[in-house]
């Protein structure tokens, strides 16, 4: 998981709480990168993860009264679902889904002729992959929500969620081939 | 023992699930270890990859959307709809403190609060945003309302601090001062769209 860049002491969340304009800045400056990042790995696209990084904060000021938990922690695992929702939501749009037939058509799955002796990296990898394996790989193994989450956020079921993760590592094991371990 | 473990039993076994038998078959099998242990360093490589920063800084769109949202709460707050659209920027229209002589303060601020709810209903009735406004009188009319708009804020902080009564009086004299100056300026540039 992503490090904030900038501390966040219980000062500044409850004076983001009475809505001071300062220290709602002050928690954008400390969770943009890590809330961009998690944008920028579902959505794949940088203007989208912007997107979502913008509506992320806007609804973060909206609602950081009725926040109820209690120290920097809980702070981070709210704006994360939060962003998390959004970037969800985001790749429902129509586009997304004709990227994934797209990529379908590339042979997704396994190795296909065309790239063979074409060792992809992990982030090209990623990029490829259809995306809901590529939210459900990267909200499960690196953000750590656990299939309940996602299945929730997603409004999918759990074994939505568990079959997406086996594809997503098949298709990754594929794709990297036998450099993976290097 | 032949058949091997699929993707979706060794993602199982991982999350500290997955059946016996594939949990049996795993310990005995060295190619399905060795798969594995790909599935871990897989992972160890996501969660290693490097953050990426958002190429241009959004804050300044987010506290405007989030100033647009508090702008027409106090609209609504004070029955004043009709100018909500203006940025935020410094006051600069003449808010001279007020020496305070007032022998009841309180009286004198019900008085100031009902002076500024008639110069919002004067400013209903001219309809400001339904006419065309020049550049200059735009500006003017904008750096009014953002100084109505800053005292909003802050009698909207005061109302959740102690109450003092001469701050409070004072907000609200030069509250009434910038809505005067904004129905005046209103009502000429009317008076000036209608003689044209
Ligand atoms: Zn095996």
């Amino acid at each position: 998981m992503n490090g904030l860049s900038v501390a966040i002491d219980e000062v500044a969340i409850q004076r983001a709480k009475l809505g001071d304009s300062r220290a709602l800045e002050q928690l954008y400056r400390a969770y943009q990168s890590s809330v961009y990042t998690l944008a920028r790995r579902i959505c794949r696209v940088p203007e989208d993860a912007e997107e979502v990084l913008q509506d992320t904060f806007v609804e973060v000021c909206r609602s950081i009264g009725k926040f109820r938990g209690e120290g920097p922690g809980s702070l981070t695992a709210w704006i994360k679902r939060i962003a998390a929702s959004k970037a969800l939501m985001l790749i429902r749009r129509e586009k997304y889904r004709e990227t994934d037939e797209f990529n379908e058509d590339l042979g997704a799955g396994s190795t296909s002729p065309a790239q063979v002796g074409l060792r992809m990296d992990l982030e090209a990898a990623l990029e490829r992959l259809p995306r809901r394996s590529r939210a459900v790989v990267w909200l499960h193994d690196v953000e750590g929500y656990t299939h309940e989450d996602i299945a929730d956020m997603m409004g999918k079921t759990v074994s939505f969620s568990k079959s997406q993760l086996a594809r997503a590592h098949a298709r990754l094991r594929g794709w990297l081939g036998e450099g993976e371990q290097c | 023992m032949l058949i091997h473990c699929t993707m979706e039993e060794l993602v199982s076994i991982r999350d500290g699930e997955g059946s016996a038998a594939a949990r049996q078959h795993l310990d005995a099998c060295d190619a399905c270890m060795e798969e594995m242990e790909r599935l871990h360093q897989r992972i160890a490589h996501l969660k290693a990859l490097p953050a990426f920063e958002a190429p241009r800084d959004r804050w300044p769109e987010v506290e405007r959307v989030v100033r647009g949202d508090r702008r027409k709460r106090y609209a609504r707050l004070i029955g004043w709809s009709s100018l909500v659209a203006a940025a935020s920027i410094a006051l600069l229209v003449g808010l001279r403190g007020f020496s305070v002589a007032a022998d009841d303060p309180s009286k004198e601020v019900a008085q100031l609060i009902e002076e500024s709810q008639h110069l919002e209903s004067m400013l209903r009735a001219i309809k400001p945003s339904s006419r065309v406004m020049n550049g200059r009188m735009a500006s003017a009319v904008v750096q009014l309302e953002d100084g109505i708009e800053l005292i909003d804020e802050t009698l909207e902080e005061l109302s959740r601090r102690r109450r003092n009564a001469v701050e409070l009086e004072q907000l609200w004299r030069q509250r009434v001062q910038l809505m005067d100056a904004l129905v005046t300026t209103h009502a000429a540039r009317t008076a000036s769209y209608v003689g044209f």
